[in-house]
């Protein structure tokens, strides 16, 4: 039964009729009670146990799963995914709104399309914090199946894709989406698991002038790390290793690391020449340190 | 043409004139031999034109002047019955057919390829009636030597990292000169063969089996360095094959190869399944057939693990299996062929991350119940935990066919006080893909691993610089895989199953410490004869190198420390001082193990140094670091250390001080389990595996031992040893360690006329807390007195009488209620009794010894028990002691 498709334990439900603490709702439920008793003279009994549940918007379940299942490393690429309800009954409610969580290593992702049943409507997306929500136009979809068709960047492998649904009259009632089998909501990325190392897709100025005259003014350094979460750290020196300043990543929620400079170390600029940029990613396999230079010219 | 005939001629008579007349030939080998062959001639007797041939040439017309036709009558001439002509041997002829000698063929190794059971190894009564399973052949010339053995047990090492066995069964070819030597080692290790039962006894055939050949040379350069080159190779082999198919890397034939790979099982466990986190993941999986991806036909049935986030974590005891049905295989476009018994190779691919261990097996690679047996192939590097090390592996899958070691060893000789010794090897682990309708060339996969180390060191009076540095890949292996007599392997039996190249001797003696196939049974050692293996391992404790453990002279699995009277002279080794690198608690040099016998352990890597200074005469100070850490799981031992040594003689006051003090800095989690002497309450005790509790994970620790002879009037010995761990870090599973031992002995003997009284006494005092918050402490006294009386009778016999008391004292209050493990007080009382005769007989010195000992234990809390062993003993000596 230690599937994908089971949360671990919620919190302690501690009163008759708490909320369902469980952070996924799910078709099946296992339930632990605990029996505390303060007096040893008296022995708690559990009479009755009821659990309350909205009925699912699709009672059958629905599957999901995303296309292609591999990708390029950081590259702006289209995915499909594709709900499909395993019934119908005519008492589902049905539902209007798809949520997908966008995993951590996924960015500039933005909504491409919608169909149901392979026509192509108008769905509303916006991105709610690492989600993207897609309203769909009415009617509600029943028994119908419904493709996202996104694109986005991908630098995690795999990169997992988990959908909810929802009917927007029945707020609160979310259903999942239980991939179709074990694999099928991820997305692998074999450039990212191949090769030892963490720095890829490094891109920056080479040649900068910090001189206010709005152009070329500021170093950019952008880069993505693979196979760990460990925030990486950019660090300035001059020719002589002397510490000048570090960086802190404009863009921290992004798949790809991205930074700039003005040239300005302790308040002021610094002079021209030629600096190291050293990149520090610490990991348990490797800790991995990449130099590049950048002149800086006024 | 023309030209051609007369140069054949030119040559024909060359030929005749210089090939040797039959006698001349004969003479040739120096013996005068009736059975020098000459083929078939023609005999004059034999030109007689009649239908009836009347007489032929025989042997016994020559002999006995018998004729075929001729009618017998003994009347007169009394009957001769036939002698045995081989009363002397029989004739031998080597393959030119030149005659050897008339003898016996005591040992034989043929191998005929091709040939149905072509290898046979034939040993002759003889060769361990008359040669005791041992037979040199040497010669030499000026400084060059040659020395070929044939034995079965033959102490032979080539290099401490690649071949290195007490008990080599084999052939050992050693060739030297004053600048060179060179060694070959040849064995059908997998079945080495046992002497024949008798003179008809043949050979004991093989068809399928294993050879080991090894090799290695060393030269001499300038006077100062050593040069030494390795090779170690063990394959399977068939003689069925021509010679050319075979292989070096080995093969598969018989059972091994028959039927084909039907189903695969893929196993990912957790590589450190005792931290409890970062477990293996698993994301992805892939199969190729003959290079060709299948992973849509041939679908695994993925068990155990846990799945969150798209991967299956398999942490602690649990593990992830990938259960593939290679008959699942289904051609396709890209596929040449079209059935899963055509399938030539398997390639598994597995995305991995974490600290992750895979093993493979199938249904050919089995136990004897037909039971799968996992064996390892892949090993994460560290003990990763933040999935960084995530990557695609794909490696392919066979049956373990061959291991081959490659190595070049340099030492260095005191060129201005320096001397270096280092050895580097790469091993080749081989294994090939079964499939029966492929007998030749199988696809083969090779993994590979390395070793080396490099010790230096530079004297210069006072001052001493040591430094070793060193590294033993995880996977390397210095074992190879043999079939039995049937050709099949099953891989879970070591002891059948397996050869050794490097063997588990801790005690360095002659035998083994661990059960292996043909070692120990068919040559005597100083512990007996028919052993399969070393059952009294105490290491390090033959000081005096008379190879005679100092701690089990008796030779009865039993440390003399424990046994009634002779404890007197031994002391357990927790009272004695030593080096513990490894900061196991246990001294290491008399650690005992169960791991091949490699210079540093499997798997670690790291360096040791330290500067020593002497002071003044016999009082040095040492300061050094030693850093190593496991290579697969991030474990590391980083020490710094100090080591003060001092020994003082007072001649005037006939007293001798010695003192050792050993501070030394620790973070230490590298486990090192070994097998202790352990006295179970209710047995005699017997070596027990220990783990190590790591009780020098952050600690500060502290030897010291102080040891003192006084002479001057009754010889007395003390000994004190004082240790304490300091535990530094937050560690609050393991509390503050120490032990005090306190060891005091006297004996005085005293002459009285013809008597004469050997009374004894011992104190021990000890006094320790464990690491192990649950473990008991201990405060304990052992008082032990002991007195024998010998009275010689006259000057064969003598009559010695002897009693021990011991007592025990638990000095820590008694608790309520008493818990596990906690001794009570007690008493122990032993007589002996013994008659000993010793005498001459036969050319021998006869020692004749008749008694008996008794012993009763009387502890608080338990019954009084006995122990009655009586002994009527006779040795034989060779008087050579007296």
């Amino acid at each position: 039964m230690r599937d994908d498709t089971w949360s671990s334990w919620s919190l302690p439900h501690r009163f008759s009729g708490q909320e369902f603490q469980s952070p996924s709702p799910r078709q099946w439920l296992r339930t632990r009670v605990r029996l505390i008793s303060s007096d040893g003279a008296n022995m708690p009994t559990l009479r009755s146990l009821r659990f309350v549940a909205n009925a699912p918007v699709v009672a059958a379940g629905l599957q999901g799963e995303i296309f292609p299942h591999e990708a390029r490393l950081d590259s702006l690429q289209e995915f499909r995914y594709t709900i499909k309800p395993l019934g119908t009954s005519s008492s589902d409610a049905g539902f209007d709104r798809v949520i997908l969580d966008l995993p951590g290593g996924s960015g500039d992702v933005e909504l491409v399309r919608t169909t149901v049943r392979g026509v192509a409507v108008e769905g509303v997306a916006q991105i709610v914090g690492s989600t993207l929500v897609v309203q769909l136009p009415p009617p509600v979809v029943r028994r119908d199946s419904v493709e996202l068709i996104f694109r986005g960047r991908l630098a995690e492998s795999p990169t997992v894709f988990s959908a909810f649904v929802l009917n927007s009259s029945q707020e609160g009632n979310t259903q999942g989406v239980v991939p179709a089998e074990f694999g099928a909501d991820q997305v692998h990325l074999p450039e990212a698991v191949a090769g030892h190392s963490l720095v890829r897709s490094l891109t920056h100025s080479a040649v900068f002038t910090p001189n206010g005259d709005g152009r070329n003014d500021v170093y950019q350094l952008s880069f993505t790390v693979v196979k760990t979460s460990r925030e990486p750290r950019v660090l300035i020196y001059d020719v002589s290793g002397r510490f000048v300043t570090e960086l802190s990543d404009q863009t921290p929620q992004a798949t790809r690391a991205s930074y700039s400079w003005g040239g300005d170390a302790e308040g002021q600029k610094v002079p021209p020449g030629i600096y190291i940029v050293r990149i520090e990613v610490d990991s348990d396999a490797r800790n991995e340190h990449v130099h590049k230079t950048v002149n800086v010219v006024y | 043409m023309k030209r051609r005939v007369p140069i054949l001629l030119g040559c024909l008579l060359a030929l005749l004139c210089a090939a040797p007349h039959d006698a001349s030939a004969q003479r040739a080998t120096g013996f005068d031999n009736p059975y020098y062959t000459t083929g078939t001639e023609i005999a004059a007797s034999t030109l007689v034109p009649s239908v009836r041939k009347w007489y032929l040439p025989q042997r016994l017309y020559e002999q006995y002047d018998w004729r075929q036709e001729q009618y017998s009558n003994y009347a007169r001439d009394h009957y001769e019955r036939y002698n045995n002509v081989f009363l002397e041997g029989s004739p031998f002829y080597d393959v030119y057919g030149n005659y050897i000698t008339q003898g016996w063929m005591v040992f034989d190794w043929t191998e005929d390829y091709p040939q149905d059971n072509g290898s046979i190894i034939t040993k002759n009564p003889r060769f361990n009636s008359w040669f005791n399973s041992l037979l040199i052949s040497s010669s030499h010339s000026g400084q060059f030597h040659s020395s070929l053995m044939v034995g079965d047990g033959i102490r032979t090492t080539l290099t401490p990292l690649t071949f290195s066995k007490p008990r080599f069964d084999g052939i050992q070819w050693d060739m030297q000169t004053d600048k060179y030597a060179l060694t070959m080692l040849s064995s059908r290790v997998s079945n080495t063969a046992e002497v024949a039962d008798s003179e008809l006894g043949g050979g004991v055939r093989a068809g399928t089996f294993t050879n080991m050949w090894a090799a290695r040379g060393q030269a001499q350069v300038g006077d100062f360095a050593r040069l030494g080159g390795t090779f170690v190779n063990a394959a399977h082999r068939n003689t069925d094959l021509p010679f050319g198919d075979n292989s070096l890397s080995g093969l598969l034939s018989g059972p091994m190869n028959a039927d084909f790979v039907r189903s695969a099982v893929v196993r990912i466990t957790d590589d450190s399944p005792e931290d409890g986190e970062g477990g293996a993941l698993l994301s992805r999986w892939r199969i190729y057939i003959n290079g060709v991806e299948h992973t849509d036909d041939i679908v695994p049935t993925v068990e155990g693990g846990v799945r969150r986030r798209g991967v299956i974590e398999a942490s602690g005891a649990d593990a992830i299996t990938l259960t593939y049905n290679i008959e699942d295989f289904t051609p396709g476009s890209e596929d040449e062929i079209d059935d899963f018994r055509e399938i030539e190779r398997i390639e598994i691919g597995l995305v991995l991350a974490n600290d992750y261990r895979v093993e493979v097996t199938s249904n050919k690679q089995t136990n004897n119940l037909g039971t799968p047996v996992f064996l390892p192939v892949l090993r994460a590097s560290g003990n990763v935990k933040d999935g960084s090390n995530q990557a695609f592996h794909r490696f392919q899958y066979g049956l373990p066919t061959g291991n081959r070691m490659l190595g070049i060893d340099l030492l260095i000789a005191d060129v201005g006080g320096f001397e270096l010794r280092s050895e580097i090897v790469r091993n080749f682990q081989y294994r090939r893909f079964p499939n029966e309708n492929i007998t030749r060339q199988q696809s083969l996969a090779t993994e590979k691993a390395d070793a080396f180390y490099v010790t230096a060191q530079q004297r210069h009076y006072p001052w001493t610089l040591f430094a070793e540095a060193y590294s033993i890949d995880p996977n390397y292996s210095t074992r190879a895989f043999i079939p039995n007599a049937e050709g099949e392997v099953f891989y879970d039996n070591l002891t059948r199953h397996v050869y050794e190249f490097v063997d588990d001797n801790d005690d360095q003696d002659e035998l083994p410490d661990w059960s292996r196939l043909y070692f120990g049974d068919r040559v005597n050692t100083r512990q007996g004869q028919g052993l399969l293996s070393d059952n009294a391992v105490f290491p390090g404790v033959d000081e005096n190198n008379d190879d005679i453990s100092d701690f089990n002279r008796n030779f009865n699995d039993q440390p003399d420390y424990t046994e009634p009277f002779l404890r007197f002279d031994v002391d357990p080794p927790e009272f004695l001082f030593g080096m513990d690198m490894n900061s196991n608690g246990v001294i290491d040099r008399f650690e005992d193990d169960t791991e091949a016998d490699y210079p540093y352990k499997l798997g670690r890597r790291g360096y040791n140094v330290y500067g020593g200074v002497e002071v003044m005469p016999n009082v040095t100070i040492m300061a050094g670091r030693l850093d190593q850490r496991l290579l697969k799981t991030g474990r590391d031992n980083q020490s710094n250390y100090l080591l003060v040594t001092a020994k003082k003689d007072f001649p005037a006051y006939d007293l001798s001080l010695s003192f050792i003090a050993n501070p030394r800095l620790v973070q230490d989690d590298i486990p090192d389990d070994v097998l202790l002497w352990t006295e179970i309450p209710g047995t005699r005790g017997r070596s027990v595996f220990t783990r190590d509790v790591l009780a020098a994970r952050d600690a500060f620790i502290n030897t010291t031992y102080l040891e003192a002879h006084y002479d001057r009037f009754l010889p007395l010995t003390a000994k004190v040893k004082h240790e304490f761990y300091n535990q530094a870090g937050s560690n609050n599973e393991l509390r503050d360690q120490n032990f005090l031992g306190v060891m005091m002995k006297g004996e005085y003997p005293i002459d009285m006329q013809r008597w004469t009284l050997l009374p004894r006494w011992k104190q021990l005092f000890s006094r320790q807390l464990q690491p192990q918050r649950s473990a008991l402490k201990t405060r304990e006294l052992e008082e032990i007195l002991s007195l024998q009386v010998i009275r010689p009778v006259n000057e064969n016999i003598s009559i010695i009488g002897g009693a021990e008391y011991e007592i025990y004292n638990n000095l820590r209050r008694k608790p309520d209620p008493l818990p596990s493990g906690y001794l009570l007080d007690g008493r122990t009382l032993v007589l002996a009794g013994q008659i000993a005769n010793r005498s001459a007989y036969l050319g021998y010195d006869l020692t004749t010894n008749v008694g008996a000992r008794w012993i009763h234990r009387d502890f608080d809390g338990s019954p009084a028990s006995s122990e009655l062993l009586s002994f009527i003993t006779v040795f034989a000596g060779l008087g050579t002691d007296r």
